[in-house]
């Protein structure tokens, strides 16, 4: 069922790019573009709903209650959810695209790696994952495994004659990028605001580009590419929605403090 | 530690080990291998290459002694006088002794997996890699000489002594001269093709992913003959007399005139038949993905099935009265069974 319905279309459609395109690593930054393309309206709902959030939580109302209900948190949600229906926001809308947009990305993920058939199982799978009345088994095999210095199949590593080992380009090029990403659309912490969310998305902020820089380095470069231009493409439909705040990767500039969320009630916003 | 940083990190510790192990990467996307040579049975089996008394099937010794999820095993081992030569999903070629299974030498000097077992004529090993190249290796781990294709090799060559004869998933045939490595014809096969190629009177068989058998002609590379088969070809066929007999992806054994290629008759066993079969004294036995092994007459009449719990992709083996059933994600990986189909005796490495 899985397969029928997310796996078999997106191998599919993944074949066919790269059977146009003639190389497999062209073929991974395109579908990529296309299937980001295709997901914008969702991503687009959760950037809407993420900047109401973020409005709330510099509103002068929302930070009261959470200094006042610090200690009582059922009274604290209470309070908040009052709030949310007054301003007329649901707190789960920011959530849902992403719930949605979840099982594709990880079926993207699969149907890529399957795609690769780094081995005979894998290749077999692969046989039988192809449309006959679609592609042409002998047309889109084998897959150009080579893109710029990486053998798509396998980890990335640039080798440089002369040091002794290779160096991982794309996963550092992935944990900049997923740092970027989620860094750009963080607003700065309010004074008393929710201190332990800030602390989760902080936390988050750390922790995840190192995952997925982990995941580049061990895994076959394929999958570090979609992750280097699903960033980019985030980081570009972001930058396109105005929703973001440059400041916070720009680690030369001198930040300013935030002051209250009367005075400073949205930061930096793209242009 | 604050207790929130530390879930956080057990959560995303453990999302990294799912999705790495989700990848395909270091996992198996393989079936083993097993090979019988004097009392020994090797069979290169994922993590390890275990050394089996051939009359019992106990454990004379394995390599490597402690498993590396990097270095997995499945291509069949070969045998070159006392060395074990073993060859891994890094990029590493082993000598071993093939008595105690210590190891001699390493080659590293290939940049990709080897899918396949490596081939041993006189005094070198030629070796099929995904780098896209042939290597050719001396005794002692040397590189005597690198052939390089237009894509990944999956599968071991044959040799009449003097040419190597192997297919690249770049839809070629290749010719090149043992001895120096040059090549001496290419022929398209007009589809990737990981099936090892078969010899026979100076004629190479051999089939491609879109399940077309070809003969040429191996002085020249001329094309004798060619027929679609049923579905996708894995594996060589097999010769009696002046008869081909070969199994596909759909199921199909096909037996066909040698001569001229045409199809004399066909049976449907109706699961994927990938590995090669083995010649019997009174027909041919192959094995399908379903765990069936299917038994057939030089006439093509069925003489019997038998069905194992596992799937039988690997080329089956003949070791004096005993077949060598190598079955994947089954509970005993190899089991060696009398020409009736009976059970002799099991290997299990949770054993």
């Amino acid at each position: 069922m899985w397969d029928t319905i997310i796996i078999e279309p997106f191998i599919n459609l993944l074949l066919w790019i790269s059977k146009l395109v003639g190389n497999f690593g062209v073929a991974i930054i395109l579908f990529t573009i296309l299937t980001r393309i295709v997901l914008y309206p969702l991503t687009a709902k959760q950037m809407k709903s993420t900047a109401a959030m973020q409005k709330l939580q510099s509103d002068k109302r929302y930070i009261e209650i959470q200094t006042k209900y610090k200690g009582d948190k059922e009274k604290l949600a209470q309070e908040q959810m009052k709030l949310y229906q007054e301003m007329k926001i649901n707190p789960m809308a920011s959530c849902l695209p992403t719930l949605i947009q979840f099982p594709i990305i990880i079926g993207l993920y699969q149907a890529l790696i399957q795609t690769m058939a780094t081995g005979p199982l894998d290749l077999l799978k692969l046989t039988r994952h192809i449309y006959p009345s679609f592609l042409n088994l002998a047309e889109v095999l084998p897959l150009t495994s080579k893109f710029l210095w990486m053998d798509i199949g396998i980890p990335e590593r640039l080798n440089i004659p002369g040091l002794g080992f290779g160096i991982p380009v794309l996963a550092i090029v992935v944990v900049i990028t997923t740092y970027i990403s989620s860094k750009i659309i963080t607003p700065p912490q309010q004074p008393g605001a929710n201190d332990q969310g800030a602390m989760m998305g902080k936390m988050m902020n750390i922790y995840m580009p190192f995952l997925m820089g982990w995941l580049a380095w061990s895994l076959q470069s394929g999958l570090a590419l979609y992750f280097v231009t699903s960033n980019l493409v985030q980081i570009a439909q972001y930058a396109i929605s105005g929703n973001v705040h440059w400041d916070n990767v720009m680690f030369w500039k001198k930040k300013e403090a935030p002051t209250t969320a009367i005075s400073k009630k949205t930061t930096t916003r793209g242009k | 530690m604050n207790k929130n940083r530390l879930v956080m990190i057990l959560l995303f510790s453990l999302t990294a080990v799912l999705l790495t192990s989700c990848s395909g990467a270091g996992v198996t996307n393989s079936w083993a291998g097993v090979m019988a040579a004097d009392d020994f049975v090797y069979f290169s089996n994922g993590a390890a290459v275990y050394a089996l008394h051939s009359d019992s099937g106990n454990t004379a010794w394995q390599y490597p002694e402690k498993a590396n999820a990097k270095r997995l095993f499945y291509a069949e081992p070969a045998v070159a006088g006392e060395q074990l030569i073993v060859v891994d999903y890094a990029n590493t070629m082993a000598s071993l002794n093939a008595k105690t299974g210590a190891e001699t030498w390493l080659f590293e000097g290939a940049n990709g997996r080897y899918v396949d077992s490596p081939l041993i004529l006189d005094n070198m090993i030629i070796a099929p890699n995904t780098d896209y190249s042939l290597y050719a290796v001396d005794l002692s781990g040397r590189l005597v000489w690198k052939f390089e294709t237009g894509h990944s090799l999956w599968a071991k060559p044959v040799t009449d002594g003097e040419s190597l004869y192997f297919t690249s998933m770049d839809k070629n045939l290749y010719a090149v001269d043992a001895a120096s490595g040059m090549l001496i014809w290419q022929k398209d096969l007009h589809s990737s093709s990981v099936a090892r190629p078969m010899l026979d009177d100076g004629i190479i068989y051999v089939g491609n992913l879109e399940g077309k058998l070809f003969a040429f002609d191996s002085s020249d590379g001329s094309l004798l003959w060619e027929q679609q088969l049923g579905g996708g070809i894995w594996s060589a066929p097999l010769i009696h007399e002046d008869k081909l007999y070969i199994g596909d992806q759909t199921g199909r054994i096909s037996i066909l005139t040698s001569a001229d290629g045409k199809v004399e008759q066909y049976i449907e066993t109706e699961s994927a038949i990938l590995g090669t079969g083995v010649l019997l004294d009174n027909g041919v036995a192959f094995g399908t993905e379903e765990g069936s092994l299917v038994v057939i007459g030089f006439d093509g009449a069925r003489l019997w099935t038998r069905s194992f719990d596992g799937n039988l992709y690997s080329n089956l083996q003949k070791q004096g009265d005993h077949l060598l059933l190598s079955l994947t994600q089954g509970e005993k990986p190899l089991l060696a069974v009398d020409l009736n189909g009976n059970e002799i005796w099991n290997f299990s490495d949770k054993k």
